[in-house]
């Protein structure tokens, strides 16, 4: 994120024309937008998140991908099959420093294991910044892929990621970036997964995200409807002394997201990505979310206590569901309750 | 030259004494494939007939094979060697393996091995990341326990590195300690632990950022899928009745144990499962609770997480707390859970110790007392000290009464502590499991086991039941073109089919061990595929799509597996192993005890005699006959036996 570079208008539109497909509208608001990606992880949640585009028109008419590889770490050995195998398929050759995925594995932690994967996002930031045109979407999958032929190096993209790590990684051998390119639409990260925690989120056979002590997800509704959970971090905002959350929803369906929140101590407020609040501990708070789409959403909890001291307690997320219908929230929040 | 695929060309030397680091071509070990066998032919050019354990001569090396860091799942173990010093009466030559990614990372950064020679005045951890080599002083790390040691060298690094380490145990000397890596892979045989902690090395660091080449990588990701599909279902496609789940081992189900029951029941358990580099298994699993309280149960072949029964009567449970405290407790110390299990367990069970002997304040199987055990072996404390020289130390030696000493035969039999046993398990192998007690490396005899087991698993298909029969049959068929030896052993008929069978068993263990590959990954037999017959030739064909070497028969396969086993002969043989060691303890044939099994001492005799017909080993004085060694590329072995160490070959 620090090492983001000033970019001119003109180097938008030029960028813009070499690209071609994809993204037609918004060059110059995207030149606008770039210094809040680069403050993103300093601010609070009043401020937009990088890669969303709920609320913003700014990608309208960007195509979007296939969907992106998901994964489910109750059911994931840490084996790195999915590594391996990535860069086997895509070079030849065998090496975790050349995966497309991050593997992350809290060995002293129950051995709980997170595979880091790309959001093709939908506002693909990567594919703004690009200047060399090397970063374009693939017209078939519509996922965001590096022509390393083209790419000069210059890590632009790198930092654009509003993923942490960074989805796209940078090869010093060969002074190149490359990036997940859902392999022409079979993953192979997902054909080889041994235990199917990995999977397409275009091709959901099943997956239930179970408690892990902070979360309890509830998906109602048609039985494809997948609501992906990704595992969420504290932050200490040093600019009020409070907490953010974050976290991003993903589902297969237009659908509406809501969570219940529990604070021991101090009042939390749950915002959207445009900043605005949904709701306080005593109530849910509710976020649209389209079709196909992840949806970063962002928790705050103002309070002068330290983060220490509240430890991870203070924050709790009682209940997270998603409902498959829009409108009928109140008979969905009373089955949330219960769980 | 061709090019070489697989491997990374060179292998890691590191003299500690001299504090230089140089490297060794691995193209002159190619012969031997990988790891057991890379190993013992580095054991046989650096060492010496008259070392000890613990001996600064003693060389340790940790080897891996071509498939190891490749997408070949189940090839990705590291194997160690070395003269082990939990060898009994004499100190002999062992291999013990150890899974997990510190094997995968080596090779990543540009390593096939590493050798420890030498030993350090001081101790010390070894970096290495790519190219770079360095050894560093471990001061601060010394005498830490291993989960510790980890966590200060991933705070100090990253934890991308992975780690091989030793605890207490290890740096006391403790002839059961274990090497370490990760949570719990462990290369628990031979107490190689101590091997390091007598060079003084806590640690080996290691973080790669380089690649493994591949001869045929198209094809080899065609047959990892293959392989996988044989073995193990993702856990959407999973049946109940099919318990090979990716990730989720059947029998070591911790469904109703109480560890499982305690997290449903608060609805506050995270399970992670650990699974080693590209396994489709995947048999460890982990256990978090809110309060904190995490345990890592292992991996059951590194680790088996046994259950004893004097804590379930004690601490009232069923696989609970106590059972997993004392895991942890032994991975922390780097105490070998099996020679708690079976070595010293068992003589407070039997009366032959009390917990007061060792001044411990609580009843056998209570939570105080595993903690307190280990802790006094490991730190030699007391009556300790006695007990960490060995169980047969201990039975033979220390209380030394022709009981304890008849205690020690008898149960030798599972422990596999010494040369005059066979493997553990031989009652339920039969014959099969009897002629394991030819052996070719030191006294570790399990060279039958991990084919007997995947013959005869259980978990495919149900024992006693006719198709379990029934596949024992086929594969005999398939190997041997006749079923008559799978009949005989079931009867316990020891007839002239048995010595190919056993000689087929000991080549496959060879062959697993020296790819990398896990007694577990087994994809000859599937129970998702037609009367459980999975693929034969897939074992060698992922190693040949790997190194490209031309590995496409049982012939082409059993001529690598031959030269390895006959190179271990000969360490074995220029440490003073004879006829006389492939044998048992007379108690086997006449204790009472033993009389179900059908065993006779005429009987062993014959298939033993067969057996060595078949190896090419001289029937009169067990030694390996020349012609054997020329025919398998060995004549400077031979030589070297003849000319440096004086024992005539046989023609």
């Amino acid at each position: 994120m620090k090492n983001l570079q000033p970019i001119t208008e003109e180097g938008l539109s030029r960028r813009n024309f070499l690209t071609g497909a994809g993204i037609v509208a918004g060059g110059v608001a995207a030149a606008a937008m770039l210094p809040n990606i680069a403050h993103a992880e300093e601010s609070v949640a009043a401020q937009p998140l990088p890669g969303a585009t709920n609320g913003n028109k700014l990608w309208e008419g960007t195509q979007l991908a296939l969907g992106r590889v998901v994964h489910n770490p109750d059911i994931c050995s840490g084996c790195r099959t999915c590594e391996i195998v990535c860069s086997t398929f895509h070079e030849g050759k065998a090496s975790s420093y050349r995966s497309r995925l991050q593997w992350d594995k809290a060995v002293m932690d129950a051995c709980i294991t997170d595979i880091h994967t790309c959001r093709q996002c939908a506002g693909p930031e990567c594919v703004a910044v690009c200047p060399t045109g090397a970063l374009s979407i693939d017209p078939e999958t519509g996922a965001r892929v590096i022509d390393e032929e083209v790419c000069v190096g210059c890590r632009l993209c790198e930092g654009a990621c509003p993923v942490k790590p960074s989805m796209i990684r940078y090869d010093e051998r060969t002074s190149t970036c490359f990036k997940c390119d859902l392999c022409g639409g079979d993953p192979q990260c997902v054909k080889f997964c041994p235990t199917g925690a990995l999977q397409s989120s275009w091709d959901i056979r099943s997956a239930e995200e179970e408690d892990d002590g902070f979360w309890e997800i509830e998906v109602t509704g048609d039985a494809k409807t997948f609501a992906h959970i990704e595992k969420p971090t504290l932050v200490l905002s040093d600019v009020s002394g409070g907490i953010q959350f974050d976290g991003v929803v993903w589902t297969s369906h237009a659908t509406q997201f809501n969570i219940i929140m529990a604070t021991f101590d101090a009042t939390a407020e749950a915002y959207d990505k445009s900043g605005n609040s949904v709701g306080t501990s005593d109530s849910s708070a509710h976020m649209e979310i389209p079709e196909m789409q992840s949806a970063e959403f962002s928790l705050f909890i103002p309070t002068s206590a330290k983060v220490a001291d509240l430890g991870h307690m203070a924050l709790r997320i009682e209940s997270a569901y998603i409902t498959n219908a829009p409108g009928e929230e109140a008979a969905a929040d009373g089955a949330a309750q219960t769980a | 030259m061709a090019d070489l695929y697989g491997y990374t060309g060179k292998i890691l030397v590191v003299d500690l004494t001299s504090g230089e680091t140089s490297t060794l071509d691995t193209t002159n070990y190619t012969d031997f494939i990988g790891g057991r066998g890379m190993g013992a032919k580095l054991h046989w050019d650096l060492v010496g007939p008259d070392v000890k354990g613990t001996d600064p001569e003693n060389v340790l090396a940790f080897t891996t094979s071509p498939t190891t860091g490749t997408p070949c799942p189940g090839g990705q173990k590291t194997c160690v060697t070395g003269v082990a010093p939990h060898m009994y009466p004499v100190e002999t030559y062992l291999k013990s393996v150890f899974g997990g990614m510190w094997g995968p990372e080596l090779k990543y950064a540009g390593w096939d091995g590493v050798v420890l020679k030498g030993a350090s005045a001081t101790p010390v951890y070894i970096l290495i990341q790519d190219d770079r080599v360095e050894i560093r002083d471990a001061d601060d790390l010394w005498g830490l326990d291993t989960q510790s040691t980890e966590r200060m060298l991933w705070d100090r690094f990253d934890d991308k590195h992975r780690i091989v380490t030793i605890g207490p145990a290890g740096e006391n000397l403790v002839s059961d300690a274990v090497i370490l890596s990760d949570d719990s892979n462990t290369a628990g045989k031979g107490g190689f632990g101590a091997v390091m902690g007598s060079k003084k090395v806590k640690a080996i660091v290691v973080r790669g950022t380089g690649e493994v080449t591949m001869a045929r990588p198209e094809e080899l990701l065609e047959l990892a899928y293959e392989s996988q599909r044989l073995i193990t279902r993702k856990e959407t496609e999973a049946q109940p009745s099919h318990p090979y789940r990716g990730s989720l081992f059947g029998p070591l189900s911790t469904e109703g144990n109480d560890i499982w029951k305690e997290g449903q029941e608060g609805k506050n358990v995270r399970t992670g499962l650990a699974g080693c580099m590209m396994c489709p298994i995947a048999c460890g699993m982990s256990i978090k609770f809110k309060d904190g309280y995490s345990e890592s149960t292992g991996h059951i072949m590194c680790v088996e997480c046994n259950a004893e029964p004097e804590e379930m009567v004690v601490e009232n449970e069923n696989w609970g707390r106590a059972a997993f405290s004392r895991l942890k407790e032994m991975d922390k110390m780097g105490y070998s859970v099996w020679s708690m299990h079976l070595d010293i367990w068992p003589l407070f069970t039997y009366g032959v110790l009390k917990p007061e002997d060792l001044e411990i304040d609580a009843p056998v199987g209570s939570k105080k007392f595993s903690k307190e055990l280990v802790r006094k072996i490991s730190m030699r404390e007391g009556l300790g000290d006695e007990l960490a020289k060995g169980r047969a130390h201990f039975l033979n030696e220390f209380i030394g009464t022709d009981q304890t000493k008849l205690m020690y035969q008898m149960q030798a039999v599972t422990s596999g502590q010494s040369r005059l046993t066979y493997n553990y398990g031989a009652n339920f192998y039969g014959p099969i499991g009897w002629v394991g007690c030819c052996v070719s490396r030191g006294r570790d005899n399990d060279q039958t086991w991990a084919f007997s087991n995947t013959i005869t698993d259980p978990r495919v298909v149900a024992p006693g039941s006719k198709a379990y029969m029934q596949l024992q049959q086929d594969i005999g068929n398939m190997l041997w073109d006749t079923d008559q030896g799978a009949i005989d052993n079931a009867n316990r008929v020891v007839s002239d089919k048995i010595a190919p069978m056993a000689y087929t068993a000991h080549n496959f263990k060879c062959w697993v061990d020296t790819v990398g590959s896990c007694s577990q990954f087994m994809p000859h037999i599937s129970m998702y595929s037609d009367n459980y017959m999975g693929k034969w030739d897939i074992r060698r064909q992922l190693v040949s799509a790997v190194s490209g070497l031309d590995i496409d028969s049982d012939e082409k396969e059993n001529e690598y597996c031959d030269r390895i086993w006959m190179l271990e002969r000969c360490i074995g043989a220029r440490q003073g192993q004879t006829k006389e060691d492939d044998w048992m303890y007379d108690c086997i044939f006449e204790d009472p005890s033993y009389k179900d099994w059908g065993l006779t001492r005429e009987g062993l005799r014959s298939a033993i005699d067969q057996y060595y017909e078949i190896r090419g080993i001289d029937v009169e004085t067990g030694l390996p006959r020349r012609s054997t060694l020329e025919r398998l590329g060995l004549k400077d072995v031979a030589d070297r036996m003849e000319g440096e160490y004086g024992i005539a070959l046989p023609a």
